[in-house]
């Protein structure tokens, strides 16, 4: 169907269904408000009535009553009857011609009516209002008058209104002809534009055929649409022969490839190097494979990554950089772009810097370890010389202070030998457990001068062949072990005598019993075994004491390093070198918490 | 296909729609159909008239002001009987031409409101039963009558009437004629000793035919009376003493367990208080307060003035009231 008709057929339905609508509420309210006003009249007529005709009611003068019905009938148009109820309930007078009809015989007359209201009838086909009043409100007597409900004024005017409004919907459905027409003809003729502007037609702009406003504004934009085309299509060319001049003048090799491994597009870089590529497939074109290569980075691309690699080809001897993006198409579809970056001449550097810097850090390498090397002599030599000034030092002042000092001691030994030979007989034990106090004291204080004087004054040790698992033996029986200590020895038969000073080497194993001794003060095991080792023999000292921390394992040889508090750190330093004077050494191997190992080598081919 | 139908349908359909909105709707009340040839019987209509009056106790007055403005009186004391006493009531008119003694007495009406004068006629005339008599406004069971001129007249006492001219109320009036006539005799004078009297016909045309001076005293009521004086219309001269009052009477042939049941309702009327309600201005009747019981023996000697006048045989020109 054409828009002007549809356009139309719209008008005249809405002219149709207003005007009808408006034309039903006006009729209605007019027939509303004209059977208002005859109620009204009714009433005035009916109140006015039974005012006039009450007495003659009264006094029942029916002959009076009925001519005043008749009178009022006559000139009454409207009034198609009227009759009168006495106060009997029975109808005294009315004008009906033949009789009185048999339905107003049963008009409820027993009721006895207080105010005046209104009955609708259909007599003949007309409409009637039966008003009726009462005489005297409250009582049976009432006055009734029927009325036709449509006067002749609102029957005409009613009649006018429908005729206008008919004249005025036909008047509608022209004008809705005939505007339809007007408005649809430009719309027509800028549809056919439209058309050819679909079609790529964008040379011609379209006429304005009239049609108002409206029409012409829609004319001006559809114009102003096909310039800005016009404009963007010629943007579009020049861009795009932009990008041609950019892609052919970049010194990067570009393609690109569909997701069927089809070459769309070489840029001239590669195609100096590749050759032409049009009908032959990416493996092929660059790796003269007649399958996909196992390498493709394709799938990835296409599912949105963009991966960066490096390829070498041997078919140019070139190493490329390479950067795969996807490309969305303009139907929708991805495509691979791929930018060559050649890197060979970079990579050549690289291996050259490579073997530079390999070269440099062998050189740097060999300077790290001459420069720590030689610190390590220099801290070597630093501490030597410290340590011989001190120990120069020790020495002199050990010489003099220790014989100072044994003298008085061996004489309060010999004091308290004295005391312990007269007390015997006093039998106090308080005393002799001071006198043994006294004793045990003055052997440690021997002691300490002894260490000081054998530090400051290694003897030359006097050698003879020596047993020593019996030196081991000995050397037990003179230590002081407390009872919670076990003691664990475990010898080897069958060595053979040593060729050491027994007292310095006795002297050596009692510093490490005692050693030992003092780690465990909790009570624990003390292991000392006698081994064979190629060349060497072995003493170990294994007890499960406190153990040495890494820190002073370093210092537990050094001269006055201590970590008791009675000892003056002389003792591992004197057995050290009571070692290296009879061709032995000292190994240690402690963990803190666990327990020390040391470790007393003698070397057969020394001995 | 359907589509194409579909279109060219749609227009016609509106507009027959429309048509019939515009021209055929028609929204109103159901409306009966009257057949004006469908015709009555004389007979139905006498049947019908025989079941609409069926057991109606007719109650009778006589006008006072107007048919409505009475009406509206009574209509209100009916509607207390009726649900007192379970019996339908309805109210009559005297009509023109009859009188109210002689419908009580032939049974027109079952019931009627009368007064002395026309209850001593119709008891005399057709034996009607007394039932109550009215209470006035201050509880008292009779009425009086008085003897009035205007304010500026130079007559001072009924003796002072004689000569001069009279105006009565209605010739049937208990209170308008007979006692103001018995006053008049108590003072030695008779219709002779006047220079003229007239029935005026009721107690207004009374005062009005001698506030005009077409008379030169006047007898009506006591209560108009004294309204009228405290307006400063008239001077009252005389007052009488208390004569029985209105009462209602039943037509002899009205069964007695009614009377008896009516008589009852009646004096259980309680006018100012619970039965108030619903009232018109019933202070302005003789019955203002209620009722007492009424009993011939009451009106013994109105009846005797009654025969003293010779007012019992005017039986043919109406009753007294």
């Amino acid at each position: 169907m054409k828009l002007h008709v549809k356009l139309a057929l719209l008008v005249i339905f809405l002219i149709l269904a207003t005007g009808s609508l408006s034309a039903f509420l006006v009729s209605q309210t007019m027939h509303k408000a004209t059977v208002e006003r005859l109620e009204k009249q009714a009433m005035l007529i009916g109140a006015t009535m039974a005012e006039h005709i009450t007495h003659s009611v009264i006094n029942k003068e029916v002959v009076a009553v009925s001519e005043a019905l008749e009178f009022f009938l006559e000139r009454m148009k409207d009034v198609e009857y009227v009759y009168v109820v006495d106060f009997d309930g029975q109808v005294s007078a009315h004008t009906f011609k033949g009789g009185l009809p048999r339905a107003f015989l049963e008009h409820k007359s027993a009721e006895k009516i207080a105010t005046g209201g209104i009955k609708r009838y259909f007599i003949r086909g007309v409409k009637i209002l039966d008003i009726y009043y009462p005489l005297i409100p409250g009582m049976r007597a009432h006055l009734h008058i029927g009325m036709k409900e449509y006067d002749q004024f609102a029957s005409v005017m009613i009649l006018r209104i429908s005729g206008v409004a008919v004249a005025i919907m036909l008047l509608g459905f022209l004008i809705a002809v005939l505007m339809s027409r007007r408005i649809t003809r430009p719309l027509s003729l800028l549809s056919d534009s439209l058309r050819s502007f679909g079609k790529g037609e964008t040379e011609k702009e379209v006429k304005y055929f009239g049609g108002g406003r409206e029409i012409a504004e829609l004319t001006d934009s559809f114009n102003r649409m096909i310039v800005d085309k016009r404009h963007a299509e010629e943007t579009v060319r020049f861009e795009r022969n932009k990008l041609i001049n950019i892609l052919n003048s970049m010194e990067d090799g570009i393609y690109i490839v569909n997701q069927q491994y089809d070459i769309e597009y070489v840029n001239p870089v590669l195609k100096n190097d590749f050759g032409p590529f049009e009908g032959i497939k990416c493996y092929a074109y660059f790796h003269d494979r007649t399958e996909i290569c196992p390498w493709c980075k394709n799938q990835e691309v296409f599912a949105g990554k963009t991966v960066r690699w490096e390829w070498y080809s041997s078919k140019n001897q070139r190493t490329y950089d390479l950067i795969d993006t996807p490309m969305k198409n303009a139907d929708g579809s991805i495509s691979k772009l791929e930018i060559f970056r050649d890197i060979t001449e970079h990579k050549r550097a690289e291996e050259k810097l490579k073997k530079y810097a390999e070269a440099l850090e062998e050189a740097r390498n060999n300077l790290e370890q001459k420069v720590h090397k030689r610190t390590q002599e220099l801290k070597d030599a630093h501490e030597m010389l410290v340590r011989k000034e001190k120990l120069m030092v020790l020495g002199q002042l050990s010489s003099s202070v220790g014989h100072e000092l044994r003298n008085p001691l061996g004489v309060i030994k010999n004091a308290c030998y004295f005391l312990n030979m007269k007390i015997e007989t006093i039998q106090n034990e308080a005393v002799k457990d001071n006198i043994e106090i006294m004793n045990r004291e003055i052997n440690t204080a021997n002691k300490i001068i002894t260490d000081l004087l054998d530090f400051a004054r290694i003897k030359e040790p006097i050698r003879q062949n020596t047993d020593i698992n019996q030196l081991i033996a000995d050397t037990l029986s003179k230590s002081l072990i407390p009872e919670n200590i076990r003691v664990n020895p475990d010898f080897v038969e069958d060595i053979a005598p040593l060729s050491i000073d027994p007292i310095q080497v006795g002297q050596i194993f009692l510093n490490l019993i005692e050693n030992a001794v003092q780690a465990m003060k909790k009570g624990g095991t003390l292991k000392i075994s006698t081994r064979l080792i190629d060349d060497a023999t072995e003493v170990i000292f294994d007890d499960d004491g406190c153990g040495i921390s890494e820190k002073n394992l370093e210092k537990i040889f050094e001269p006055l390093f201590t970590t008791k508090v009675k000892g003056i750190g002389l003792g591992l330093a004197v057995s050290k070198s009571l070692a290296k004077a009879n061709r032995a050494s000292i190994l240690v191997k402690s963990e803190e918490g666990k327990g020390s190992k040391f470790v007393v080598r003698f070397r057969e081919k020394e001995v | 296909m359907f589509r194409a139908q579909h279109k060219i349908m749609w227009l016609p359909a509106i507009i027959v729609i429309n048509a019939l909105m515009f021209f055929g709707c028609d929204y109103g009340p159901e409306r009966k159909e009257i057949d004006l040839k469908d015709i009555a019987t004389e007979a139905e209509i006498q049947k019908h008239a025989a079941a609409e009056n069926m057991d109606i106790l007719k109650f009778g007055f006589d006008l006072r002001a107007s048919p409505q403005e009475d009406a509206r009186q009574y209509l209100p004391f009916l509607r207390y009987l009726e649900d007192a006493t379970g019996y339908k009531f309805d109210l009559r008119f005297t009509t023109k031409g009859s009188n109210i003694v002689d419908n009580l007495g032939q049974g027109v009406i079952q019931l009627a409101a009368i007064g002395a004068g026309s209850y001593i006629e119709a008891q005399t005339r057709y034996e009607v039963v007394p039932l109550v008599r009215g209470l006035n406004v201050e509880g008292k069971t009779g009425y009086q009558s008085v003897i009035f001129t205007t304010p500026k007249s130079r007559i001072k006492k009924i003796e002072d009437l004689r000569g001069k001219r009279f105006a009565f109320g209605s010739v049937t009036s208990t209170q308008s004629h007979i006692i103001p006539r018995i006053m008049l005799a108590e003072s030695g004078l008779t219709l002779g000793d006047l220079a003229a009297y007239e029935y005026t016909g009721s107690h207004r045309n009374c005062a009005n035919a001698v506030t005009s001076g077409r008379f030169d005293a006047g007898g009506m009521q006591d209560v108009m009376g004294k309204n009228i004086e405290a307006d400063g219309l008239i001077r009252i001269i005389k007052i009488s003493k208390y004569y029985p009052s209105s009462g209602i009477s039943a037509n002899k042939n009205v069964p007695a367990e009614k009377l008896t049941k009516i008589k009852q309702a009646l004096l259980d009327f309680d006018p100012k208080g619970r039965h108030a309600a619903g009232l018109y201005h019933w202070e302005r009747t003789e019955m203002a307060t209620g009722f007492c019981e009424a009993k011939d023996e009451d009106y013994a000697e109105l009846r005797n003035w009654m025969r003293k006048f010779d007012l019992l045989r005017q039986g043919k020109e109406g009753a007294i009231q």
